[in-house]
């Protein structure tokens, strides 16, 4: 059977030059054009890989990558985007992307690195899976969470920190990464910037009841419980 | 610091300085030497009427009383009668003969000879003159004095322009700290480090308004800066999706495309396309570049085969053949890889477009640079082409195909980003060259 592969790009035209092009290399293809559809359909579709494109209208690709990653959908990510600097790319492998490819792209190269991330498998796995955490829906075009209680509004850089953590469920996640993560490339965030970011998430999460969510590894890293 | 400028004001300060020390000494000695003189006057003064006092005319002659042991009279005082026969000398003095032709003189009473300064006063009874009475006194104790007063003053005027030039120098160096400072400051920070400013602290000064007005200047030029970075990368972004748009159209067409025209066609579209993007990261390494050049190694051979590379299905559609020369050990580069690619690929592209069959790149190490030469088999440019062709906008007489003429203005702006240039040298044969930092 043909692996599937789920497109995120909001150009219609582009969309469906990647989808002829994707099929005629032999993969079955599901286009979405908002994050939101991709979110509410990933689990549903159930993709072998999936590809996204960073400028989209209601969300950061990349937001979008962390959400897919909370929701437990481990696949391969490869990040489509109109800005080539470092910074840019090194922000999409942070947030958990596979690859990285520059507009403009040749088909041929797209899928070769499709056919290259695929192989490879990838070190996601399915993270919600048997760690026996609460899971958390986070909605990257609002920059919210969704939880037992309800719903959690975030700002952009606490939806990011959040989005890190629970890519990672049961795990301690080290603070260069969650900085790395939650951060553009190059900012300079100080040591108790990170830990206020955790404890503002900590009272929005106890002001709607939840117990406690974040637990702390001292000198290490945070970790979702 | 200019050290020129500390020197100049301290000689400046040292010479006003001494010139009025000089008129103070030279006021002080005039006016001490003007007291000394009255003082001997004064002096002389009383020892004439002293003399005078101390002497009877009786019956139109003259005698003198004497005072034993008045040592005052005796110190230097002559009397004379009408007939300049002395009457009274000192018991020792030398001026005898000064002191008698004194006493024939009727004017000048007053002269002075061998150190000794002579007052002659008459001695009158009735309006007769009966004789002269020469009081004098010894002018060396005074000449002593001011011999002493004004050595003193000379060693004192030197001691003070010592002090005064050693001051002004310390003063100086503390004052042009600051300076120094900022030029230390300034020194240490690249040209692309304008986001960095001068320290103020108070006081009011005038170095404080100096550093203020450049920490404003290094804000307006941050800000053009990076306005600049933006609007490139505004602009990249959004040719970006209508470029990728593009290709990927192309490139389905032309595997569904069996007419060898339209095939042509398609892939000259693809290789405008790929040339564009080559431009669009040329065009945002160039804004890039300002504010951080990236000063990692790279290999020369690899980043001219890098941009062969990229130019080589453009090169064979065209018959062109490509080649690297290189002296066989490794050229490093203090240019990030990418970097020294994006210099050297539109000097390369722009070679590709105008020979006639072959684009070699020779590279090489001179001293502390590298330098790739990139030549052609082509008409090569022209005198005035050589400058004119790295002018944003302008294209050579033989430029073939579509090109905006951006490519050359923008190697060189990225190459001098990187501390490297690059120049094209006149036919025949298209000869251009990228220098590039050696490692």
């Amino acid at each position: 059977m043909a692996p599937l592969v789920v497109i995120v790009e909001d150009d219609d035209e582009l969309r469906e030059l990647l989808k002829r092009g994707l099929e005629a290399g032999g993969f079955a293809v599901r286009p979405h054009a908002t994050s939101t559809t991709a979110l509410s359909a990933a689990a549903a579709d159930a993709p072998d890989a999936i590809i996204i494109d960073i400028g989209l209208p209601d969300a950061d690709g990349r937001d979008l990558c962390q959400a897919l990653r909370a929701a437990g959908i481990g696949v391969p990510v490869i990040f489509l985007t109109a800005r080539a600097a470092l910074s840019d790319r090194l922000s999409g492998f942070h947030m958990g992307g596979d690859d990285y490819l520059v507009k403009p792209f040749a088909l041929e190269e797209l899928v070769l690195r499709l056919r290259a991330v695929l192989r490879r498998g990838n070190g996601h796995g399915d993270p919600a899976a048997g760690s026996g955490v609460a899971e958390l829906r986070l909605d990257p075009a609002a920059h919210a969470v969704q939880t037992e209680a309800g719903r959690i509004d975030l700002t952009p850089t606490e939806f990011r920190v959040l989005a890190a953590l629970s890519a990672r469920p049961g795990e301690v996640v080290r603070r260069r990464d969650l900085i790395s993560a939650a951060w553009p490339t190059g900012a300079i965030v100080h040591e108790n910037t990170l830990d206020s970011y955790i404890a503002r998430i900590r009272r929005k999460f106890r002001a709607r009841g939840e117990g406690e969510q974040i637990a702390t590894a001292h000198g290490v890293g945070y970790k979702l419980v | 610091m200019r050290p020129g400028l500390r020197r100049r004001v301290v000689l400046a300060t040292t010479c006003a300085f001494t010139i009025g020390l000089i008129l103070l000494l030279g006021g002080f000695n005039w006016f001490l030497g003007k007291q000394l003189s009255s003082d001997a006057d004064r002096i002389l003064r009383s020892r004439a009427a002293a003399q005078l006092a101390n002497i009877e005319v009786s019956k139109g002659t003259v005698r003198v009383n004497e005072t034993p042991g008045d040592t005052f009279l005796d110190g230097q005082a002559w009397v004379f009668d009408h007939n300049r026969r002395v009457l009274e000398r000192p018991l020792s003095g030398q001026a005898g003969q000064p002191a008698r032709r004194l006493a024939a003189s009727r004017v000048p009473s007053r002269t002075e000879a061998d150190d000794t300064r002579l007052l002659a006063r008459p001695i009158r009874q009735a309006g007769r003159r009966l004789g002269t009475v020469v009081a004098g006194v010894s002018l060396s104790p005074y000449e002593h004095t001011q011999r002493v007063a004004f050595i003193a003053s000379g060693i004192l005027g030197l001691v003070l322009l010592a002090f005064v030039s050693v001051l002004s120098r310390r003063t100086l160096t503390v004052a042009l700290r600051p300076v120094s400072r900022m030029t230390e400051q300034a020194a240490t920070w690249s040209e692309r480090d304008l986001h960095r400013r001068f320290a103020v602290r108070p006081p009011e000064d005038e170095l404080n308004a100096l550093a203020s007005t450049l920490n404003g200047l290094l804000g307006r030029l941050d800000a053009s800066l990076q306005h600049e970075q933006r609007f490139s990368a505004e602009v990249a972004h959004e040719l970006r999706t209508p470029l990728a748009r593009q290709r990927a159209e192309v490139e389905l067409a032309s595997r569904d495309c069996s007419d060898p025209d339209a095939g042509r066609a398609l892939r000259s579209i693809l290789r405008d396309v790929d040339r564009m993007t080559v431009m669009i990261d040329t065009l945002v390494a160039a804004a890039q570049a300002e504010a951080d050049p990236g000063r990692n190694l790279s290999d020369a051979l690899t980043v001219a085969r890098e941009a062969l590379e990229i130019v080589g299905s453009e090169a064979s559609e065209l018959g062109i053949r490509l080649e690297v020369r290189s002296p066989g050990k490794p050229l490093a580069v203090c240019a990030d890889r990418d970097y020294a690619v994006q210099v050297l690929l539109p000097v390369v592209s722009n070679a590709v477009r105008h020979a006639s069959g072959e684009v070699r790149i020779d590279c090489s190490l001179t001293g502390e640079i590298v330098r790739f030469e990139v030549i052609d088999d082509g008409p090569g440019l022209t005198g005035p082409e050589a400058t004119r062709v790295f002018e944003p906008g302008v294209r050579g007489a033989s430029a073939k195909g579509t090109g905006a003429g951006l490519g050359l203005s923008l190697a060189r702006r990225l190459a001098r980003s990187a501390g490297g240039e690059v120049s094209g040298a006149t036919g025949p044969g298209g000869r251009f060259e990228v220098v590039l930092p050696a490692a």
